[in-house]
């Protein structure tokens, strides 16, 4: 099934956007095939660096709800935070995607059927977004991520 | 490996104001499923990588790889380019062990 999910972060500037990742006990692949990358805030120059990073524990979030593209479809399994206060458990060296960009700018990524970003039906495991060079305003990533 | 042959599998927009249009085609990572951007009209034979040396951060252009085993573009981690370990068998190896781990009960 087709899951979007809004992921938003108001103040820090060191802890992750937001993760998408597995129930930790009805595990199902989580496959991104859209994302898109930017700022609600008023318009300036900041330079950001979203840095996208397998994980292995979701961390500590304000719970998102992914809501289903097809209301028919059955209620999802994976589970999505943001605006995190403990960091999830990234695995070293596992960056999947570096996106520089300016506040003012906006970022849009797509990908066909063999070139998604996959996570495993593996308990608690799935992608997180960080932000290595950031600054304190309202940042966002939409994702679009198929369940299977 | 795109329908038509291609390795593009990807694509990838920038939108700025006052500025042109950013356009680039993505692959993905044979082995670690990382998404690389590459320049234009190269066929995937040169990256565009984050350069995170300097601040803000830079893109510059790298030559691309290809794994000559399972005959698809890779990134350029050195695990990556050492051997060929494709990625649906590390997940596959994954799930496995987290089925196992969870059916003894651990």
């Amino acid at each position: 099934m087709n899951l979007h999910g809004l992921l938003k972060r108001t103040a820090s500037t060191t802890l992750s956007l937001g993760s998408l990742g597995a129930n930790a006990t009805r595990p199902r692949r989580l496959e991104w095939y859209e994302l898109v990358l930017g700022s609600e805030a008023a318009a300036a120059d900041n330079p950001f660096l979203y840095v996208l990073q397998r994980c292995t524990a979701q961390g500590t979030s304000t719970a998102v709800t992914l809501q289903n593209l097809d209301p028919s479809d059955a209620t999802t399994e994976a589970t999505a935070g943001q605006n995190h206060t403990v960091e999830p458990t990234y695995t070293a060296g596992a960056i999947l995607l570096e996106v520089p960009l300016n506040q003012r700018a906006t970022f849009r990524w797509i990908a066909t059927e063999g070139g998604r970003l996959i996570s495993p039906a593996t308990a608690s495991n799935g992608i997180g977004i960080q932000t290595p060079t950031s600054s304190a305003v309202l940042i966002t990533a939409s994702v679009y991520a198929n369940e299977r | 490996m795109s329908a038509s042959g291609k390795p593009i599998t990807g694509y990838l927009t920038v939108v700025e104001p006052d500025r042109p249009l950013v356009e680039r085609d993505t692959v993905r990572c044979g082995h670690c499923g990382r998404i690389v951007v590459v320049k234009p009209a190269t066929a995937a034979t040169v990256y565009l990588v984050v350069d995170r040396t300097v601040t803000p951060s830079q893109i510059r252009e790298a030559p691309g790889a290809f794994c000559r085993v399972c005959m698809r573009p890779i990134c350029l981690s050195p695990r990556c380019l050492d051997h060929c370990l494709v990625w649906e068998r590390q997940l596959e190896a994954s799930e496995a062990k987290d089925r196992l781990r969870r059916a003894v009960g651990v």
